[in-house]
């Protein structure tokens, strides 16, 4: 079948079976993939997949089936499991689809692999990666080209289609020299092309090469509060934890977000304007369908420490009488700010620029501590030393309120945008 | 294609092939306030082979299952790995390649529930806390099922079955204190389907009464403080520091790519009281929560001791560094889904129990902590660890105190290790985690209480 077709047959079906109303999600997706293991090319793959996402709607009841077989007596039967589990489930007067919308299509990126590129890339990666940083050791890495064809449709006649293509590169690496080891680290990011090399792209060369620096680390000493820069990776990964707690569906309805009530307060520094932007040609791994059925929308969660918007779903609008964000969350985009990184470290006295947050998830009140990873130790407005074994706790609603500084300079890591950023009053524990 | 004979196929392979078709099956239920906000099924099927040239591998996936399918994949996986081998062959030699027939099924005999049925046991579970903890501010309960069913042929001759599931349920509760959340959260989970572990919904409500205590004197917690402390470790932490801290660093593709155990083999590493074994499927004679038979490169899957008395006596493998270093694979390959080619990774890891009583641990310490349940954790290539800890309590003078509040404790593995000085005679497992080495994969984890000296990151 066609895949509009295939939109058209499961939305009959469904409704044929027994559905009030109904929405179908049908993905296409295929990978080409190199991957790189303990600093060599080690296995090429080739892989295809389908996933078909049924929702049901029935009596006020929500039933959701996932399958990845095409096959018209699959579909059957996957819509008559959907039916049966909206019947199982409890009544909820916020369960819904999306309205009729007008009809959308949306492409990005290239078509097909450019496999000989790829090789090229990865290997001159190496390459150069021998020359500068000898004592790197990558584990693991792996360069690949994903494309997604994605069909919406539901009963209210509306639907969307969604192609794109995009490279994305991952990797885990450490070095080490005469017996010692630096901690591992990890990168990633996205782009819609091979034009910039490997090493030239996001922060590559500085994590590779503050790897090498880590080999001979130090604990700290003690014990204070100080000053923190956070990197984009690790500010991007605080973010999430935002989300999840305190924007996101399940703590809005729940009550236990931090920022019930406070739209249109002061809630972060005036420094931070925050937004989730995934039509932004800028972010090469955006998305055009949100995971409730809507076109997407760039939206301002944080406009000048202001907060602007939750990311609140259809269920989650319609659960608390909120409004409904334009964006399913991600795709997040920092405002530039006016320091330079050079001159936010200059105006340390004693603190961390930290790289790398190994912590457990944050509770919902926003306490976290975890380990400064991949981490250097700042005096007197220099680095003085990596680090080790050195903790740092805080919390996160506090963290965004007492942002200091923003960095004129940014990370474009194809799902996100983000600067580096001061923060005072971090506890910092050492041996 | 799950249970028929692929060996038919054999005659496309080049060289060194594994086929294998795949079918993962989720179910989920979640309640959150009474509500239901997860209520779905999921299943992912499809073929994929893998194919070994002189050091290079070439891997090809469908989620389409027909003979003409198999057969584009079986040729993709050969493509794929004559293009690395002709851009720059290795010249390594062949890896073990097996005969052996083997088939094992944990599907249930009972008659299945419906949906309604698993949803009502969650209810009224649910119920039963809505009813007896009014006060709550907040509740969830999730229930989750997973089977992972996998056909196996490799060409030496291995085909092998089977149908592997896992079930959990986990249970959180939130109360608030100074306008605060604070939670407390258990799970228990089995290798087993929904009717054979989830018998009668009032089994939970002692647990359910218990987590209620402990989340009331968590809400009275305090702060730990930070610096190094003497603890203990309940078995749910000793069993995460036995994967994350310990087991990671002896998986033979980290050693090969910089873990500092590399530099330990056959040295000391912890007290001669400290002993680690990754299981392949069961302790005397009872299954484990993850057991592996043969895993997914076709070896059969044997126990594999890691640490004897405080000596590292070995790693774990796949075929390949097997091959490397010398020595038999013990059956730690294993992939995910249709679309992943196996990694190495740990199946049942566990530090043994001792000889003390928990109670007398806890009388030994002067001014520490008890610390009981963990939520998540990571470790280093150097060995240094840390974990979320989120359920604990103070002891002062041999006597337990106040809760703490969460918190997250940190080491070096082996450092901590030398640290133990007493380690209990009872362990239990955690069978819900999933370990995120590239692919999601379901682990248990285990082990006795420990004493030992740990980093607290407090304030």
């Amino acid at each position: 079948m066609k895949n509009q077709e295939m939109i058209k047959f499961c939305l009959d079906t469904l409704m044929s079976s027994g559905a009030d109303k109904a929405q179908c999600r049908y993905t296409e997706a295929e990978k080409y993939e190199l991957n790189i293991d303990g600093n060599e090319l080690s296995l090429a793959r080739t892989t295809s997949n389908i996933n078909i996402e049924l929702s049901v709607i029935k009596n006020n009841r929500l039933g959701l089936v996932n399958l990845n077989k095409n096959d018209k007596e699959e579909i059957k039967a996957a819509a008559e499991e959907a039916v049966m589990n909206a019947l199982s489930a409890p009544e909820d007067l916020a369960f819904d689809i999306s309205p009729t919308q007008n009809s959308n299509s949306f492409k990005s990126g290239e078509d097909m692999p450019d496999k000989e590129r790829m090789y090229e890339s990865l290997n001159e990666f190496l390459s150069e990666a021998k020359v500068r940083f000898p004592f790197l050791m990558i584990n693991q890495a792996y360069l690949s080209f994903n494309t997604r064809n994605i069909y919406f449709g539901n009963t209210n006649n509306t639907f969307f289609n969604e192609r794109k293509g995009y490279y994305e590169l991952s990797m885990m690496f450490l070095s080490k020299k005469n017996g010692k080891a630096s901690s591992f680290n990890a990168y990633g990011y996205s782009t819609k092309d091979l034009k910039k090399s490997i090493m030239e792209s996001g922060l590559v060369s500085d994590m590779l090469k503050e790897s090498e620096e880590h080999i001979n680390p130090k604990a700290y000493e003690g014990k204070f509060v100080g000053e923190v820069i956070i990197s984009p990776d690790c500010f991007e990964e605080f973010l999430h934890e935002i989300t999840r707690i305190s924007l996101a569906d399940q703590s809005i309805i729940t009550g236990t977000s931090k920022y019930k009530g406070e739209i249109g307060n002061e809630i972060a520094s005036g420094l931070l304007s925050w937004s989730s932007s995934p039509t932004s040609d800028e972010i090469a791994s955006g998305y055009r369908i949100t995971s409730d059925g809507y076109e997407a929308n760039d939206i301002d969660i944080i406009e000048d420490g202001v907060l602007k918007s939750y990311l609140l779903t259809q269920y989650g609008a319609k659960k608390t009488g909120l409004d409904r964000s334009g964006s399913s969350g991600g795709a997040y985009i920092i405002k530039a700010g006016n320091t330079a990184l050079a001159e936010m470290i200059k105006g340390i006295k004693k603190g961390v620029l930290f790289n790398r947050f190994s912590g457990g998830s944050p509770s919902s009140n926003g306490d976290f501590s975890g380990i400064a990873k991949n981490s250097f130790y700042i005096e007197n407005g220099e680095i003085m030393y990596p680090l080790s074994e050195t903790m740092l706790a805080g919390n996160l609603f506090e963290l965004i309120k007492n942002i200091s500084e923003i960095s004129k300079e940014r990370v474009n890591s194809g799902s996100s945008i983000v600067p580096w950023v001061k923060v005072p009053g971090i506890t910092i524990s050492g041996k | 294609m799950l249970k028929q004979d692929l060996s038919k196929f054999r005659s496309l392979f080049s060289g060194y092939t594994e086929l294998r078709v795949q079918e993962n099956r989720f179910s989920t239920i979640q309640l959150v306030g009474g509500n239901l906000v997860q209520n779905v099924s999921n299943s992912s099927t499809g073929v994929c082979a893998r194919t070994y040239k002189n050091g290079s591998w070439g891997f090809a996936s469908s989620s389409v299952i027909d003979d003409d399918s198999v057969k584009a994949v079986i040729n993709a996986s050969k493509e794929n790995a004559l293009f690395l081998d002709n851009k720059k062959s290795k010249g390594q030699g062949p890896i073990a390649d097996f005969k052996l027939t083997n088939s094992i099924d944990f599907t249930t005999k009972k008659n299945t529930l419906s949906r309604k049925d698993k949803i009502d046991y969650i209810k009224e579970i649910d119920s039963y806390i809505a009813t007896k903890y009014p006060q709550l501010f907040s509740r969830v309960v999730m229930a989750v099922n997973q089977d992972y069913e996998k056909n196996l042929v490799v060409s030496g001759g291995v085909v092998s079955y089977s149908m592997i599931p896992r079930t959990y349920i986990i249970i959180s509760l939130t109360t608030m204190k100074d306008g605060k959340p604070i939670t407390y959260t258990d799970y228990t989970g089995k290798c087993a389907q929904f009717e054979d572990f989830f018998l009668k919904a009032n089994q939970h409500f002692k647990d359910v009464d218990l987590m209620y205590i402990k989340l009331m004197e968590k809400a009275e917690g305090e702060y730990a403080e930070a610096g190094a402390k003497t603890c203990i470790l309940d078995s749910s932490i000793t069993g995460i520091l036995a994967h994350e801290a310990i087991g990671h660093t002896c998986e033979a593709d980290f050693i090969m790519t910089g873990s500092i155990a590399a530099d330990y083999l056959n040295k000391e590493v912890g007290s001669p009281l400290v002993s680690l074994v990754d299981f392949a499927n069961n302790i005397n004679g009872e299954t484990l929560g993850v057991p592996v038979f043969v895993d997914d490169e076709g070896t059969l899957a044997q126990d594999a001791t890691i640490i004897e008395n405080g000596i590292l006596k070995g790693y774990l493998h796949n075929k390949e560094s097997a091959l490397h270093f010398g020595v038999k694979p013990t059956g730690n390959a294993k992939a995910y889904d249709f679309s992943d080619e196996p990694l190495i990774r740990m199946r049942n890891t566990a530090i043994l129990p001792g000889k003390s009583k928990l109670a007398d641990m806890i009388a030994s310490v002067e001014d520490g902590y008890y610390m009981t349940k963990t939520n998540n954790g990571q470790a280093d290539s150097t060995g240094e660890f840390m974990f979320g800890v989120t359920m604990g309590y103070r002891i002062k003078n041999g006597k337990l105190g106040k809760a703490i509040q969460d918190v997250t404790i940190s080491g070096v593995a082996f450092d901590l290790l030398k640290t133990v000085d007493m380690v209990s005679d009872e362990m239990t497992w955690n069978n819900v985690s999933t370990c995120g080495k590239k692919q999601p994969m379901p682990v248990g984890m285990g082990g006795p209480a420990i004493k030992c000296i740990v980093n607290i990151g407090g304030r």
